[in-house]
């Protein structure tokens, strides 16, 4: 994301395509959206970041046959 | 919205490369060795960092999502396109929609979480929450959705990018949530 230079952005270490966190975790999802949501107000300076430190809870997500793990900390 | 624009001066050089760069992937995306094609990708350098400051509280701010996951109305858009350059092309997903009533079509994401719960990439529902809550004013008319996949960075940015802000400007939208996936 440091390439792309968006104005401002957050980060959590879900596996590709699971944003917001795991399916049906309606309670965490909505934590994650909040978070998200606050860093409008938070992040002051052009391409600020915030780290949001939620973690995967569930079995990996199979893609092509192979898992997909958490990303790295951003 | 102030009229501010992303830095384009690397659009023109972005288009020569890519036609260079295509020239040479193209055998590597026919195989689906992603890793190998994108590892000699154009991918743009920016100059500089968009910014417009937040000046409203949320609680009296109006927004719209972007999601990147390929989400369109089933049985009313077209599903993305999938194939070697991917697909760019946009869909509107009305503000009223229900989750239910939209399917993903994304050559590189695993389909089947956001099928289980489409609210892990384009969280309709929990924003509604908020709205109801009091925590966000309001969401905007129209949602946008494209497939990340999509090679033709230059045309995102000349045609579709416009687009989305074009819509969102007429919708008085204050903040703009990019789900990239």
């Amino acid at each position: 994301m440091q390439v792309v230079k968006p104005p401002r952005w957050t980060s959590v270490r879900f596996p590709r395509g699971t944003m917001f966190g795991e399916p049906g975790n309606r309670d965490k999802q909505r934590r994650v959206v909040q978070d998200v949501l606050e860093a409008f107000r938070t992040i002051r300076e052009p391409g600020g970041h915030m780290e949001l430190a939620y973690r995967w809870e569930a079995p990996p997500v199979m893609y092509r046959g192979k898992s997909l793990r958490e990303g790295p900390n951003a | 919205m102030p009229d501010m624009k992303a830095d384009r001066d690397w659009i023109e050089d972005f288009r020569v490369a890519y036609e260079h760069w295509l020239g040479e992937a193209m055998p590597l995306l026919e195989q689906e060795d992603y890793q190998a094609a994108f590892r000699f990708y154009p991918f743009p350098e920016f100059e500089t960092v968009p910014w417009t400051p937040v000046t409203k509280p949320l609680d009296g701010s109006r927004l719209a999502m972007v999601t990147t996951a390929g989400a369109y109305r089933k049985g009313v858009d077209a599903p993305f396109r999938h194939g070697p350059e991917g697909d760019v092309s946009l869909r509107r997903i009305p503000g009223n929609t229900a989750l239910a009533e939209l399917d993903v079509s994304h050559s590189h994401m695993p389909e089947q979480i956001a099928r289980e719960d489409m609210n892990t990439v384009f969280p309709l529902d929990l924003l509604r929450e908020l709205v109801a809550a009091g925590a966000l004013g309001s969401l905007a008319g129209t949602h946008f959705s494209i497939m990340g996949y999509a090679t033709r960075a230059a045309d995102i940015a000349e045609t579709i990018a416009p687009e989305i802000a074009e819509a969102m400007t007429q919708d008085r939208v204050d903040l703009a949530l990019l789900v990239p996936v």
